[in-house]
């Protein structure tokens, strides 16, 4: 259904995707990560067809999207710089998305608006931040597109509201499985909806994979410091970690970790603590050389 | 909506709630278990997540496919349940026991008596609840 093929994109002159391929053909809740200006919402808006590729392409249901309708009628994306036409109300605008997508589920919209107490009257932009965010989100659901893509769906909602909106995204999926990506700073929080990750750094996809890939493969290892310095050189090390007290952390890939086949006696005096995607995810971005902690001993 | 928590992944905790609710009795032999999509509700997860949970379950037998109609509880469920757990479970608590009695030099004697004291409680509670229940 999604087909990236070396997908690049240059912004004059800056790289905003570089080489990007992955496909997805399953119905799938996958969150899309990656730290500021790794090019998701590039990508986003290159799988909707609103940006040509610089190189290579984007294929939605075998069509190139670039400017194509079958794909626009297909993929509903929003993102926080969505305009919609000024003067129209809610209730109009809802109205026009349902026009435009044939799977549109209109009475849907109008009782999320309700629950959600947006007064179908008011116009977009005299809403507030939150708001604005939960209508977008609203269309988007409603919309029933077999390709949907929400472009940081929670900006600006208080954690309350938050919460209740990944309930939706996942309730509205269970009633109508399609392929349905996030990118959102909340990982930890919409964790559980997911079942696959797409993780974009510097315009590429680094790791696509199931949620447990990512919940098991890195793993931290903590003991005396004498012993975990002589695991060092053996494995590649994402993190390491002085806590004094004679105990230093390190954090390595679990199946390298594996193949070490260390000895019982060593495993029994280390201790091995699993690493939530969201810290695999720091862990994996981290700039070379030190952390925040190196600022602070100069 | 249920809340998990832990540093597992998720579906082996569901694999692990789903067994702890047929050793308890909730859900039966014979009886159909929860579905992918009740269990993704009831713990807001991903429907995916949720079968991989039941699928640990299919594999050791103790909860069976039917076509067209669901999951359902094998009817050796519970022994498979009580061996597993009395092997892995149960020994990794031991031996979790044994660690901490040596910490504080308790002796092998003294362990055995503690335990066989608690043991005659859990009997002894066993039983009043039975007679409450007469």
């Amino acid at each position: 259904m999604i087909r990236c093929d070396e997908l690049t994109k240059y912004f004059n002159g800056t790289r905003a995707l570089d080489g990007c391929s992955f496909e997805i053909s399953e119905p799938t809740l996958t969150g899309v990560i990656g730290v500021n200006g790794a090019g998701k919402t590039t990508l986003f808006k290159s799988i909707a067809g609103f940006l040509k590729p610089t190189k290579g392409e984007v294929y939605i249901l075998d069509e190139q999207a670039f400017q194509n309708i079958i794909a626009a009628q297909n993929v509903m994306l929003t993102e926080d710089g969505m305009s919609f036409y000024p003067t129209a109300s809610l209730h109009e605008l809802i109205g026009s998305y349902s026009r435009f997508y044939p799977n549109f589920d209109q009475s849907l919209a109008i009782k999320l608006t309700e629950y959600f107490r947006l007064e179908e009257k008011k116009k977009y932009n005299e809403l507030s931040k939150g708001m604005k965010s939960t209508f977008r989100l609203i269309l988007a659901l409603s919309a029933r597109a077999p390709i949907t893509l929400l472009d940081e769906p929670t900006t600006g909602m208080d954690p309350g509201v938050r919460k209740e909106l990944f309930e939706l995204i996942l309730k509205d999926y269970i009633k109508v499985p399609r392929i349905i990506l996030i990118s959102s700073h909340y990982l930890g929080e919409m964790e559980e909806l997911l079942d696959s990750i797409l993780f974009i750094h510097e315009g590429k996809v680094l790791k696509h994979d199931d949620v447990e890939e990512f919940q098991t493969f890195l793993t931290g290892v903590q003991g005396a410091p004498k012993l975990i310095e002589s695991l060092e050189d053996k494995l590649q090390i994402y993190d390491c970690k002085d806590f004094g007290a004679g105990i230093r952390r390190i954090i390595v890939e679990s199946k390298d970790l594996e193949s070490l086949s260390l000895k019982e006696d060593v495993m029994n005096s280390l201790t091995f603590k699993g690493v939530s995607p969201e810290d695999a995810f720091v862990y994996l971005t981290k700039r070379k050389g030190g952390g925040i902690d190196e600022l602070y001993h100069s | 909506m249920k809340a998990l928590k832990g540093s597992e992944p998720i579906y082996i905790q569901i694999g692990n709630w789903l067994e702890n609710e047929i050793l308890s009795g909730r859900v039966n032999p014979r009886e159909k278990i929860y579905s992918q999509y009740k269990l993704s509700e009831i713990f807001g997860i991903n429907p995916a997540t949720a079968l991989k949970g039941l699928n640990l379950l299919v594999d050791k037998g103790i909860v069976y496919k039917k076509r067209g109609l669901g999951m359902f509880v094998s009817h050796d469920a519970l022994n498979i349940l009580k061996k597993e757990h009395k092997n892995e479970v149960l020994t990794e608590q031991i031996r979790g026991l044994v660690a901490e009695a040596k910490l504080l030099d308790v002796s092998e004697e003294e362990l055995i008596y503690m335990l066989k004291k608690e043991m005659r409680k859990a009997m002894q509670h066993q039983t009043k609840k039975g007679d409450d229940q007469q």
